[in-house]
């Protein structure tokens, strides 16, 4: 099992943000999770990729628990978020050498690498696109996504390959839109 | 194969990100030391070090707070230890107030002439300016009254430094690197508690 949600909530001064969620991922796997609001999905993939720990239940991530061990859970995991940033860098080598130092990768190779996985989303907006490359130059066993478009989905599943799927929605049907995209399970 | 140490990447890039702020407060350090021009070493080392710890509060909270989100997730989303994060954003506004009061002795030595200045006064004021922006950290991941505790405990920590000068200089720096060493842990131990969620 690659991810794994048992119960996994997470509360706010006593507000619950997230009901209780139950997720099973293998490796190599694909998953469509709805969740309740926009809210909730974005803080359920913050907790699959380990930004944010779990208030009440368990989140595994290859074993690893998030609240013990968060470096070796983000070593594992990919994130892409779904706000389109205000971007801080002049170029997009200029970023992906950023991301290969934070990750400790070969800045050149890494270069090389997110020019390819770019030529393969041809057509998606460079807010997504750039983040969805630079997640995947570390070459993660699982990629999080936060409430990807339906339309992207054919393109993501191509430059992510093997790589396992986690994608978080808002709604069922977002949910069930992006699995039809991609042939992704709900 | 190039590897680029994170804490280099980090403080580089967010320095970068802060370049026109570490300019304005520059600047703003060099325009004060001219006005200071007539008094004597004295009232410069106490200028220098409120200052700079001024400086050094400013720099500090500009480190977060939305103004960098993308590299505040790119950050949270590497695999690195909350305590490498910390060193490396501690670094930045660190680098600026060393900036900022180079530029404010430098202002002074020409204004003033060389009997103004002398090595203490001048490595208290940056180490004084370096210890309070640590402190202020703290506040960049609390929020409401625990950020403004977090504020003014940079304030006073700079005012019993300036106070520390004059009689025991070796208890000032003593200081410094007691309240720099304190605030780094408590920042280190306060990012790896911080929810990007809960912001």
């Amino acid at each position: 099992m690659l991810l794994e949600m048992r119960g996994a909530s997470f509360h706010r001064r006593g507000e619950e943000l997230v009901a209780p969620q139950n997720v099973e991922l293998d490796d190599g796997g694909r998953l469509a999770h709805p969740c309740a609001g926009n809210r909730a999905a974005a803080i359920v993939a913050m907790m699959a990729a380990g930004l944010v720990r779990a208030s009440d239940g368990a989140v595994y991530v290859g074993a690893f628990d998030p609240r013990i061990q968060p470096v070796h859970v983000k070593r594992l995991a990919g994130y892409v978020p779904h706000d389109a940033l205000p971007y801080e860098f002049p170029t997009f080598e200029q970023y992906i050498e950023y991301r290969a130092a934070l990750w400790q990768l070969p800045q050149a190779e890494s270069v090389v690498r997110a020019r390819y996985i770019l030529s393969g989303l041809d057509g998606i907006h460079e807010s997504f696109a750039y983040p969805l490359a630079g997640a995947l130059i570390a070459q993660p066993r699982l990629l999080v996504l936060d409430r990807p478009q339906a339309v992207y989905g054919p393109q993501i599943v191509d430059v992510a390959k093997t790589c396992a799927i986690f994608s978080t929605h808002g709604s069922e049907n977002d949910a069930a839109r992006f699995s039809d995209a991609c042939a992704v399970r709900v | 194969m190039n590897f680029r140490s994170v804490t280099s990447e980090i403080a580089l890039t967010r320095l970068r990100r802060l370049g026109a702020q570490v300019l304005y407060v520059t600047a703003a350090a060099a325009l004060f030391a001219a006005l200071q021009m007539h008094s004597d070493l004295g009232a410069h080392a106490l200028g220098a070090a409120l200052f700079g710890s001024l400086a050094g509060i400013y720099l500090a909270v500009a480190q977060r707070g939305g103004r960098m989100r993308e590299l505040e997730l790119c950050e949270q989303s590497a695999p690195l230890y909350a305590r490498e994060v910390a060193r490396a954003i501690a670094l930045v506004p660190s680098l600026g107030v060393v900036i900022a009061l180079a530029g404010y002795w430098i202002v002074t030595g020409i204004s003033s002439g060389s009997r103004d200045l002398a090595a203490a006064p001048v490595i208290l004021s940056m180490t004084c300016a370096c210890a309070v922006s640590v402190v202020a950290l703290g506040a960049t991941v609390r929020t409401g009254v625990w950020q403004a505790v977090y504020i003014l405990l940079a304030g006073v920590v700079a005012a019993t430094i300036v106070l520390l000068e004059y009689p025991q200089l070796p208890a000032a720096f003593l200081f410094c690197g007691i309240a720099g060493f304190i605030g780094l842990r408590q920042y280190g131990e306060a990012l790896a508690r911080w929810d990007p969620a809960a912001s």
